[in-house]
C-alpha cells in the first residue's frame, strides 16, 4: 500500500532529508586518503548526534553500521571496514536518519583526492545524471516505469552497466515503503505517480560490460560487481507534488 | 539504503489428495481425487530425482494446475 503524505508530513521529511544531505556533504569533504570506512561511519554518527537525529540504518534488517561505505567495485550496502581509503578510490556513501519518526535517505559517490580519470568521471557523471533524469519524470500522471526508462536510458548513453535487482523505494514513516522504484524498465512496476508520494530514487551502475552482474560478499551485505568493475551510486529522496518533483535531500 | 526487488512468485496450485487409478504409458497417471474428480497427473521432478515409484492404488497428494483443473503434478506419495 502506498502511503500519501500531507504537507506537514513532507515538511518533516524535508528536514530529515536535508540533514542527511548536510551530513553526506560533510563526510565527503572530510574524506582524506588513509582514513578508513569506520572513520567515515564515526563522522556520520557524530554529526547525526549533533543534530539530535538517529541514524536509520543501524540495525535495519541487521545492518551493523550507521553509514554504508562502498569502495570501488563495491556497489551498495558496504559495511565500513578498517581498510584505509586510497587516493583515487571511488567511494559511495549511503546514509539515513530518523527525525521525529520520519525517515531520510540519500547517497552520493565521489573520488578521493584531486585527480580523477576520464573513466571515473564518466561513471560518476553518468549515474548522477541518470538520477536527475529519473527525478525529471516525477510528475503526477507518469509512472515508475517512466522513471526507470529515464534512468536506464541515461546509463546507456554513458555506456554504464545498470544494476536492476536493487533499486529505490517509497519512504516516510518507514525507511522502505511501497512502491519499489526499479532502475530498469524490465522489472519496473506500472505504478502511477500521485501528489503526496515520496520516493527514494537510487540508480547504481558499474563501468563493467554486463548489466546486473553482481554478487554478495560473505558478510551478507556488501554487494560487489562480479566483474570487479568500479561502481557508483547516487540517491535522492523526492516528494511528488502537483507541480512536480521536489528534491528533499538537496543541499543549499 | 537500496531495496532488493523480489522475483515474481510462481502461482501455486491447489493441493488435493487422491488414489492412483492407472499408470499410462507416458509416465502419466490417472488419479481419482477424494473429491471424486479424475485428473491426469505427472510425477514431480523431485520425486523422480529420488527414484520414488508410483503404482496404481497408491494414495498421493496432487497439486492441481491453476490453469486446468484436470491436470496436476504428483508431489507426495503417502
Amino acid at each position: 500500500m502506498i502511503e500519501l503524505k500531507s504537507k506537514e508530513d513532507i515538511e518533516k521529511l524535508r528536514t530529515a532529508n536535508r540533514i542527511v544531505a548536510e551530513i553526506l556533504h560533510i563526510i565527503k569533504e572530510e574524506t582524506k586518503p588513509g582514513m578508513t570506512g569506520i572513520d567515515l561511519d564515526e563522522i556520520a554518527r557524530k554529526e547525526a548526534e549533533k543534530r539530535k537525529v538517529k541514524p536509520a540504518f543501524l540495525g535495519l534488517y541487521g545492518f551493523p553500521a550507521a553509514l554504508c561505505v562502498s569502495i570501488n567495485e563495491e556497489i551498495v550496502h558496504g559495511i565500513p571496514k578498517k581498510k584505509p581509503i586510497k587516493e583515487g578510490d571511488v567511494v559511495s556513501i549511503d546514509f539515513g536518519v530518523v527525525y521525529e519518526g520520519w525517515y531520510g535517505d540519500a547517497a552520493i559517490s565521489y573520488v578521493v583526492g584531486d585527480k580523477i580519470s576520464d573513466r571515473k568521471k564518466r561513471l560518476l557523471e553518468g549515474v548522477e545524471k541518470s538520477l536527475m533524469a529519473g527525478i525529471e519524470k516525477c510528475y503526477p500522471g507518469n509512472t515508475i516505469r517512466d522513471i526507470a526508462a529515464a534512468i536506464e536510458g541515461t546509463l546507456k548513453e554513458y555506456r554504464l552497466a545498470p544494476i536492476c535487482d536493487y533499486g529505490g523505494h517509497g519512504i516516510g514513516r518507514k525507511p522502505h515503503e511501497d512502491p519499489h522504484v526499479s532502475n530498469c524498465v524490465a522489472n519496473a512496476e506500472n505504478v502511477l505517480l500521485k501528489p503526496g508520494m515520496v520516493l527514494a530514487i537510487e540508480p547504481m551502475a558499474t563501468l563493467g560490460k554486463r548489466p546486473n552482474f553482481y554478487r554478495k560478499l560473505k558478510d551478507g551485505w556488501t554487494v560487489v560487481s562480479k566483474e570487479k568493475a568500479l561502481a557508483a551510486h547516487f540517491e535522492h529522496s523526492v516528494a511528488i507534488t502537483e507541480n512536480g518533483p521536489e528534491i528533499l535531500s538537496k543541499l543549499d | 539504503m537500496a531495496k532488493k526487488k523480489k522475483k515474481e512468485e510462481k502461482e501455486k496450485g491447489i493441493v488435493v489428495e487422491g488414489t492412483v487409478e492407472e499408470a499410462l504409458p507416458n509416465a502419466m497417471f490417472r488419479v481419482k481425487l477424494d473429491t471424486g474428480h479424475e485428473v491426469l497427473a505427472h510425477v514431480s521432478g523431485k520425486m523422480r530425482m529420488h527414484f520414488i515409484r508410483i503404482l496404481p492404488g497408491d494414495r498421493v497428494k496432487v497439486e492441481l494446475s491453476p490453469y486446468d483443473l484436470t491436470r496436476g503434478r504428483i508431489i507426495f506419495r503417502m
